[in-house]
């Protein structure tokens, strides 16, 4: 038997030993999350991505890795069987459980922009995703996650004091001006709300909002059907229309004509130059909401982080990235630094440029 | 500031602009000025960098600079 022989005889040995090996250690896992998961999550192929994703109103997508480089890809996959576990059966949101071993379909980490293993994404009403960023992925922190992305707390405003009270407390807040149950029962088929999806998915006025102030945690969340505090506000009719009629008949005047302004909703910052408020105007729908929160609910000057990373993104707002090295700050140029610093961000006021550092 | 050599920061910025790593290493001058916007729905990239170290600051209109950087950045497509 010559050299030639050996080689064939090696390699075939090699192949059949890493086929039955590495086969049979992937279908062990497979088995293993459909064991732990007891059928409740769906295993993601490449036919059912898209429609797994556009058909849930609330996703928990978990990348895995079957390989030995992701040792904690199993545990990942029991934490969120726990977490499907502890999901009280009356909560208020449904929530669709998924898993996709990239492993097979490496294309599609590329497309999520996902480098490292397991990672969870939160996907919204089929388009809007929000990277889980615990580099462990940890029961308690998931399930937190999940309700500060899910169950938004809505303060209704009694009074012009109580109003001026929480405004003062508050970054950011947004005051939806009329009844929130009203915009809980207005539907909309919100087709322009991603325009690289086919999904014509039917939302109420209530779900936009919820899903657009979802990146904003720290935004306060009111609403009012108090006439003084809208007329004080300048709010739409259109939204009161029933409760100003009411209003108009107790009081037999025809005061609606004092408030003639279109604002749906009047966002109150207190950043960048001060308190400033800004109405928005027009029909809700997520691409309009999407654009105003990305212009006006942030400040425009930042320290860039993985939380804030996606705001760059949105397509309305121009974005400047500075990237810096303090070690290069020196006393020979620490004065032109300063001067740097002071033009860039008076430019970025200027133009409403978002600069990250 | 950021230290941006490595870290995850890093490398979720490289994944969502596809930026290549030499725009974050350490042998590169800073500051780096990145302006990125939406031109026809592309992606449209404007770096600048300013080479502040080899001058002395009474020799260089540092806001000139600046201002000619934003403004070129806002009107390119």
């Amino acid at each position: 038997m010559n050299i030639k022989h050996y080689l064939s005889f090696i390699l075939t040995y090699v192949t059949l030993f890493y086929n039955i090996f590495c086969n049979n250690t992937n279908e062990s896992i497979k088995t293993n999350i459909t064991n732990n998961t007891n059928n409740k999550f769906i295993l993601i192929n490449k036919s059912n991505l898209n429609s797994t994703i556009e058909d849930s109103n609330s996703l928990l997508l978990l990348f895995i890795k079957l390989d030995n480089d992701c040792l904690q890809c199993e545990d990942s996959i029991k934490i969120l069987n726990n977490v499907y576990n502890a999901i009280p059966k009356d909560f208020p949101h449904s929530i669709n459980f998924a898993i996709l071993n990239v492993t097979e379909y490496p294309d599609v980490a590329q497309q999520y922009h996902i480098y490292s293993f397991p990672t969870l994404y939160f996907i919204r009403f089929g388009y809007n995703i929000f990277n889980y960023l615990d580099f462990e992925i940890n029961e308690s922190s998931l399930l937190e996650f999940i309700n500060k992305k899910l169950v938004k707390k809505w303060i209704e405003i009694e009074s012009l004091e109580h109003f001026s009270k929480i405004k003062s407390n508050s970054k950011l807040m947004l005051f939806y001006c009329g009844n929130l149950t009203d915009i809980n029962s207005n539907y909309i088929n919100d087709s322009d709300s991603n325009s690289n999806s086919n999904n014509n998915r039917t939302m109420t006025h209530f779900d936009i909002l919820n899903n657009q102030i979802n990146q904003y945690d720290e935004m306060t969340l009111t609403w009012s059907i108090n006439y003084d505090l809208l007329k004080a506000l300048n709010c739409s009719t259109n939204n009161i229309a029933t409760d100003l009629n009411n209003k108009s008949t107790n009081n037999s005047t025809n005061s609606s004509n004092n408030i003639n302004a279109n604002s749906l909703f009047v966002l109150f910052k207190n950043f960048d130059d001060g308190e400033e408020s800004v109405y928005f105007e027009g029909s809700i729908t997520n691409n309009k909401v999407e654009e105003f929160l990305a212009m006006y609910a942030s400040p425009i000057i930042l320290d860039l982080t993985n939380e804030n990373i996606k705001v760059t993104i949105n397509q309305s707002v121009p974005t400047i990235i500075v990237f810096l090295n303090k070690k290069e700050i020196n006393k020979h140029n620490y004065l032109m630094v300063e001067r740097m610093y002071k033009t860039i961000n008076t430019q970025a006021k200027k133009y409403r440029v978002r600069l990250f550092y | 500031m950021k230290s941006l050599g490595g870290n995850e920061l890093a490398k979720n910025l490289l994944g969502y602009f596809q930026l290549n790593y030499d725009y974050l290493t350490d042998n590169q001058l800073y500051p780096i000025f990145l302006g990125l916007h939406f031109y026809e729905g592309e992606l449209k990239k404007y770096k600048w960098q300013p080479d502040f170290t080899a001058k002395d600051s009474t020799e260089i209109n540092i806001e000139n600079e600046v201002e000619n950087f934003v403004s070129n950045f806002l009107t390119s497509k």
